[in-house]
């Protein structure tokens, strides 16, 4: 034998150095260094086509997104939640900010007009409609301890009721707050089961069939959009193209898929 | 020989080792490998499909209520959706149960009340003051809101309205059946002399 221990080990090891190079190598390309994500694989292979644009400069928050959403999707009335919701901003001269969504905006925000920020000196005022922003970074898919909410292959994130425990974990990773409990003893819920998360599907079971969601087809003044990006006449493509559109909370991370019209800074 | 299967087997583990570090199981393996979804992601995708439609589209309204439709549909209402004021109509079109529509001031100042946070060009009125406290169906049609066309011809001598204005009658004398039963001091209220 030629060979002393000490240049086998040599040997070995650079045989090893050489695999373990080439095994690491895919993960310095430029699309991983650039933007790694829970779904870049599916991304690539289908696409996330569903997009959202709420237009805050036409909403009036009359609540009949709200309304339509609870109907859709049987969203427990008693005790209060929602899936989505019209929060009404008011930014004042000195430069606060005050949010209020009474009941959610369902019952919109009509009674005397103002009355709440009476001698208030109001800068700017308008109403933001909120629903579930689709992550394609989502926070609460990854916190969840049994796997019971995914993605599907259009981008929309699903809660699997069947195998939800109810740890309400996810509740506190949406930086949006756009996830509930189904109240355990609610006498309507979206799908029959009662103590496990809930959240806005953007409809699934009627985009998957073509149609527009719930809020969308309700909102009077078509201040909700939804469309399919891969269809570049579409009102969506459009205003994607068109807009100067913006996302919430964007310095998390999150890559949320609602895109807003004229939203403005200290909207969270 | 011992002593080469020895630092061949080490040099095996810290290679595993090593290799394990550099890939630490990212989100993106987890999804590949389903990881991030209950075993039954596909089928849960499709029970959250199937769920039921209770919002119809507007088309599916046409085939029964078409004269209503027409009128909507020209209207400054058109962008309204009809499930928007009637409400889930799909129990409606598969056995006929019933709508029943909030015909209250307030329902209709949902949208129409004066409001510093709606924009500005939208159509708002001060409910306290406008229209005294009737109605907003009294005067206002649902389905076309905008106060109806001018009246092209004087009035001396042709009273009442409805002396001519019939319902089925051809255009331009026919009265919408929504405007059955007003007296010619009413139609005056919305439509004006040129």
């Amino acid at each position: 034998m030629g060979l002393t221990r000490r240049q086998f080990i040599l040997g070995g090891a650079a045989v090893a150095g050489a695999v373990v190079a080439t095994r690491a190598l895919p993960l310095f390309t430029p699309a991983r260094v650039a933007g790694k994500g829970l779904a870049q694989a599916d991304q690539k292979e289908a696409g996330h086509p569903w997009a959202f644009v709420c237009d805050t400069t036409k909403c009036i928050g009359c609540g009949r997104c709200v309304v339509a959403c609870k109907a859709e999707n049987r969203v427990p009335p008693e005790p209060h939640t929602t899936r989505t919701w019209v929060e009404r901003y008011v930014i004042s001269q000195n430069g606060e900010t005050f949010v209020d969504s009474p009941n959610s905006g369902m019952n919109g925000f009509s009674g005397p007009a103002n009355a709440k920020y009476e001698g208030l000196e109001i800068k700017k005022t308008f109403f933001v409609p909120k629903l579930c922003n689709q992550c394609d970074n989502p926070p609460c898919v990854r916190v969840c301890p049994v796997a019971a909410t995914y993605m599907t292959k259009e981008g929309v994130i699903l809660v699997d009721q069947d195998s939800c425990v109810g740890c309400r974990y996810c509740i506190q990773a949406c930086p949006y707050g756009a996830r509930y409990m189904v109240p355990p003893h609610a006498e309507v819920s979206p799908t029959g089961q009662t103590g496990v998360a809930d959240k806005c599907t953007w409809c699934y079971h009627r985009t998957s069939r073509g149609m527009a969601p719930a809020c969308v087809e309700a909102c009077p003044v078509g201040a909700r959009m939804f469309g399919d990006l891969r269809d570049p006449s579409g009102a969506v493509s459009q205003v994607m193209k068109d807009q100067r559109v913006y996302i919430l909370k964007e310095a998390l991370g999150t890559r949320p898929k609602v895109y807003y019209i004229g939203l403005e800074e200290g909207v969270r | 020989m011992r002593h080469f299967i020895r630092a061949a087997a080490l040099l095996g583990m810290l290679v595993l080792a090593f290799a394990l570090f550099r890939s630490p199981p990212s989100t993106n393996l987890l999804a590949k490998s389903g990881l991030f979804q209950a075993n039954s992601a596909g089928a849960n995708a499709l029970k959250w499909a199937s769920m039921p439609v209770g919002l119809v589209r507007p088309s599916e309204c046409q085939s029964c209520h078409v004269k209503e439709f027409q009128a909507w549909e020209k209207s400054a209402h058109s962008t309204v959706s009809c499930a928007s004021c009637h409400g889930p109509t799909r129990e409606h079109v598969e056995s006929g149960a019933e709508l029943v529509v909030d015909a209250s001031r307030d329902f209709c100042g949902l949208c129409h009340a004066q409001q510093v946070s709606r924009p500005r060009d939208f159509p708002q009125v001060d409910l306290t003051q406008h229209g005294g406290q009737a109605q907003c169906v009294t005067c206002h049609d649902p389905r076309a809101p905008k106060f109806g066309p001018r009246i092209p011809h004087v009035l001396e001598g042709r009273y009442p309205c409805s002396g001519c204005h019939i319902p089925g009658a051809k255009e331009p004398y026919e009265l919408p059946d929504s405007h059955i039963g007003r007296t010619s001091d009413i139609c005056s209220k919305c439509h004006e002399t040129e």
